[in-house]
């Protein structure tokens, strides 16, 4: 398997993305929140394997996901299946580029959570996604958008990062070893992960895929948001809506169609 | 001196400033090189002491450098005393805000040197500074404004960066001593440089000014976004004035931008 390989288009990826993401989900009572405020529908952007979109359906939303990776709509197809009729029936996945999508209908509340946006390299993309978002959205329809907050002190001498150990979905354990390398001048960020993978049986091998990102800095966001028709309502550091700081993990902003 | 005195507010420091800048000579003919291609009026924002704008106009260009510090112009004014009746006539000197101005004129050419962009704290300001920029160009005319390229190392360092001490003859030939540190607000994106001047008057009196000056730092997409957000089309991306391309090291950030109105 060719070591580049990108993470979005790796169907063992998708079988593993749960499994991987041990992510207690802190996020999830922002968006919670959010989608109950908020008139009409959902749209959740690279929306996996459904993480953020089911539990949002269960509570009642009607909530459209779309995701460019059809290994992981699979994935959330089939824990959709497990779920009851009536919200089933509020759940629609769809197949598709975030940078450039067109959909029957207008939304409430749009959602980028977990750093998808960030996989949005070029500045094209990113306008497209944002026009798209805008085109997409009731008249004072909200959408938030999460990237990480570029942590300054590790950036500039980060190299790997620290192996990440979890038990895969077949009950292989698995060791995640990152090679991360970054590009100062596009602001981007590449890991190349290499798995090492040692099955129930006691068999090992290994699999491999490419990551790349773009990361922002808070005022970045702040203009492309203007540019792109949209007026910055908020900022949040983290997910319990606390101000931004220097010292901030995340950054959460909720923007408002102009 | 209150030890809040924001740098260029007052006489000592404009000298300071005028005195200290002569030397820097490597954006000039780049500057030149960009009124040639985009034709006159010249107009130079924050033109400080006229280290720019003199040469342009000496080179023949109709030039109007606005400054908001009335000591900085008071130099720049005297030094076009000394220069050639004709080319006096070439240079316009105003005092007036950089984030909004009316020059009822428009122009070929708008520069923003030595990172002076950078004293534009909010987006509101630099927003507006941008609207009144697109309304003095000519349709076609050209915008190019030089920031810092932000070095990750020092806005990573926990408690601020003190600056290497600095020790040079000052205007009246008195030893000064510099010292400085500087506070980065990572959330803000901006920074507070606290300079401290010591010296010996001829009297033999030690002589002590300390100046603040708050500046924004800028990272590469967040201008071309800003750019684009008020209506302007980045044309070029230079990492130094020889226009060589940017790059994670490049020392500067230089954009070359047209109004897309």
């Amino acid at each position: 398997m060719s070591s580049e390989l990108s993470r979005y288009q790796d169907p063992w990826a998708a079988e593993h993305y749960d499994a991987q993401i041990a992510w207690p989900d802190p996020d999830l009572p922002l968006y919670r929140e959010m989608a109950a405020e908020s008139p009409g529908r959902v749209l959740e952007l690279a929306c996996g394997t459904g993480r953020v979109t089911l539990p949002l359906a269960r509570q009642g939303a009607t909530v459209t996901g779309i995701d460019i990776s059809p290994h992981m709509l699979a994935v959330a197809r089939r824990k959709l299946a497990a779920e009851p009729a009536e919200v089933r029936a509020r759940v629609t996945l769809v197949e598709g580029d975030m940078s450039k999508f067109a959909l029957p209908h207008a939304c409430g509340l749009i959602l980028i959570p977990f750093r998808s946006f960030q996989a949005l390299l070029v500045r094209a993309d990113q306008r497209g996604c944002l026009e798209c978002c805008a085109k997409h959205l009731l008249p004072g329809g909200r959408l938030a958008i999460n990237v990480f907050h570029p942590w300054l002190s590790k950036l500039v001498a980060l190299k790997s990062a620290e192996p990440h150990e979890y038990i895969g979905p077949s009950g292989e354990e698995v060791k995640a070893v990152s090679r991360v390398r970054f590009d100062f001048a596009e602001q981007t960020l590449t890991s190349h992960i290499t798995y090492q993978i040692t099955s129930t049986a006691g068999e090992t091998r290994s699999h491999e895929h490419v990551l790349r990102l773009r990361y922002f800095f808070r005022c970045e966001v702040e203009w492309m948001l203007e540019a792109c028709g949209f007026a910055v309502e908020a900022l949040y550091g983290d997910f319990d809506r606390s101000l931004f700081t220097g010292g901030s993990p995340e950054m959460i902003f909720v923007a408002r169609k102009v | 001196m209150s030890p809040d005195t924001e740098l260029y507010d007052d006489g000592w420091s404009a000298e300071l400033y005028d005195f200290v800048s002569a030397p820097w000579k490597s954006d000039v003919a780049f500057w030149l090189s960009l009124a040639e291609q985009a034709g006159d009026p010249v107009l130079e924002l924050a033109c400080g002491t006229g280290r720019i704008v003199l040469p342009v106009a000496r080179a023949g260009y109709r030039v109007t450098g606005l400054d908001r510090s009335p000591h900085m112009l008071a130099i720049a004014r005297r030094k076009l005393a000394h220069e050639a009746v004709a080319m006096r006539d070439h240079l316009r000197l105003v005092e007036g805000d950089m984030s909004g101005f009316d020059l009822n004129e428009r122009f070929g050419l708008i520069i923003i040197a030595a990172r002076s962009f950078q004293a534009l704290l909010t987006r509101a300001q630099q927003r507006s500074c941008l609207e009144a920029c697109a309304r003095h160009l000519k349709p076609g005319g050209c915008l190019a404004l030089d920031v810092f390229n932000p070095s990750l190392s020092r806005l990573a360092r926990a408690g601020g960066v003190d600056e290497t001490p600095d020790e040079y003859a000052g205007p009246g030939e008195e030893a000064i001593r510099e010292t400085g540190h500087t506070d980065y607000d990572l959330a803000s994106q901006s920074l507070r440089w606290r300079s401290r001047q010591e010296w010996h008057d001829v009297a033999g009196t030690k002589q002590v000014r300390e100046y603040v000056c708050d500046l924004h730092y800028f990272f590469r997409f967040e201008m071309e976004w800003t750019l684009e957000a008020c209506s302007f089309e980045v044309e070029a991306l230079y990492g130094n004035f020889d226009r060589s391309p940017f790059t994670a090291d490049s020392p500067e950030m230089i954009f070359v931008a047209r109004s897309a109105r």
